[in-house]
């Protein structure tokens, strides 16, 4: 088995361990999608088709995990990932606005049902999406600041 | 060629297995595949039934208490949507077993969750009252003024058209009023959190903490 390979089953144990746990003990209004980031590192690092399907799986077990109807969240999922094949923001500062705006608008497709409207209200449509974008944000930053220190660490030890 | 449009293909394909998926559950809710849940080898441990049985016999318990409710079906909840003040849930029990659209849907504390909307065959959907659309005819309990609980913000509720001069204060008791077509009265919703007096108007802001978030709802009651 490819070294890649391994490593993506690993990081999608990792992730899905982590949204287990703030599904179930996590109790905020607004819980931060580990599986929204994941992917969207996934896509902007080129790996597009395997974002693509891990965009199906982690949807249909991210609605296995929070009750949903089986495969909406599998639908949102595949088209944020299929929009970001073409976006691959280069600089850090990008890919920061970039997780912030595509959680946000996740957060506001999530909660829109058709026929129906927004479920809840304008006001707290707004605050708790981009509350939601902040954490997704958050969890970013922590996955690139341990990328950064791990990247220092190979230096070092590169250079004895 | 075709290898040019692995991206294209890979995402039609995800898109038409999620929407059979979509499709599958939906059809296992409210359509005609019925409800098989046990039937179709899903596992249930021990533990779970055991749990399952104490929450069950609470309801049975409250069922020989409860003049809320003249007649009333427990159901169990098969999904939330969102998972933390849900604005909409799903309930295992439609149509055949006597649910019908604007029926009051209850937790097992007797607390007010919302109101069928939608009775399937097998299944209900049910607007509950964090739900943007959702507008209660609620009574004070200290005071006796009726005013109208609105949803869509989170995690209190705001309470409109009680006046300016009335004497609400924090921790008192909202139930339903009776005077809607949808909720019996005397149903517990939740308590004052806050009081405010906004100027140049006749009524009172008031900010009102529900009984549950209902996140971790197993079992329902739904009834008239």
């Amino acid at each position: 088995m490819s070294k890649k390979l391994i490593r993506l089953g690993e990081q999608f144990l990792i992730v899905s361990g982590l949204q287990l746990c703030v599904l179930n003990y996590m109790k905020t209004a607004i819980v931060p999608s580990f599986f929204v980031v994941w992917l969207l590192i996934l896509a902007w690092e080129g790996n597009t088709e395997v974002a693509l399907v891990m965009a199906f799986v982690t949807g249909i077990i991210y609605d296995i995990m929070s009750r949903n109807l089986l495969g909406t969240t599998s639908v949102l999922f595949l088209t944020l990932v299929y929009a970001n094949c073409f976006l691959k923001p280069g600089s850090l500062a990008g890919r920061f606005v970039g997780i912030f705006f595509f959680s946000a608008l996740y957060f506001l497709v999530f909660l829109f049902e058709y026929g129906q409207g927004f479920m809840w209200g304008g006001l707290a449509i707004l605050k708790y999406s981009l509350l939601f974008a902040l954490y997704n944000s958050l969890v970013y930053g922590v996955i690139e600041l341990g990328m950064i220190k791990l990247r220092w660490k190979r230096k070092d030890y590169l250079l004895g | 060629m075709l290898w040019r449009f692995r991206r294209e293909i890979i995402f039609i394909l995800g898109l038409v297995l999620s929407l059979l998926v979509i499709n599958r559950s939906y059809v296992r809710k409210y359509g005609s595949a019925g409800d098989i849940r046990y039937a179709e080898g899903e596992k249930v441990s021990y533990e779970e039934l055991a749990a399952e049985n104490v929450r069950l016999r609470e309801i049975l318990d409250i069922k020989s208490e409860n003049r809320t409710l003249r007649k009333f079906t427990v159901c169990e909840v098969t999904s939330i949507k969102p998972s933390v003040f849900p604005a909409e849930i799903t309930i295992n029990k439609g149509f055949r077993e006597g649910l019908r659209e604007n029926m009051a849907v209850l937790s097992r504390d007797m607390f007010l969750i919302g109101r069928v909307v939608r009775a399937g065959d097998n299944a209900s959907s049910v607007m509950t009252i964090f739900n943007a659309k959702s507008r209660i005819s609620v009574i004070v309990d200290s005071t006796r003024e009726i005013g109208v609980l609105e949803g869509g913000s989170i995690p209190f509720l705001f309470l409109r058209y009680i006046p300016v001069d009335s004497l609400v204060k924090e921790g008192d008791r909202i139930l339903t009023s009776g005077y809607s077509d949808f909720y019996p009265k005397g149903i517990g919703i939740g308590e004052v959190a806050g009081v405010e007096k906004v100027p140049d108007t006749l009524f009172l802001k008031i900010s009102i903490k529900p009984y549950g978030c209902f996140s971790g709802l197993d079992e329902v009651l739904a009834g008239e």
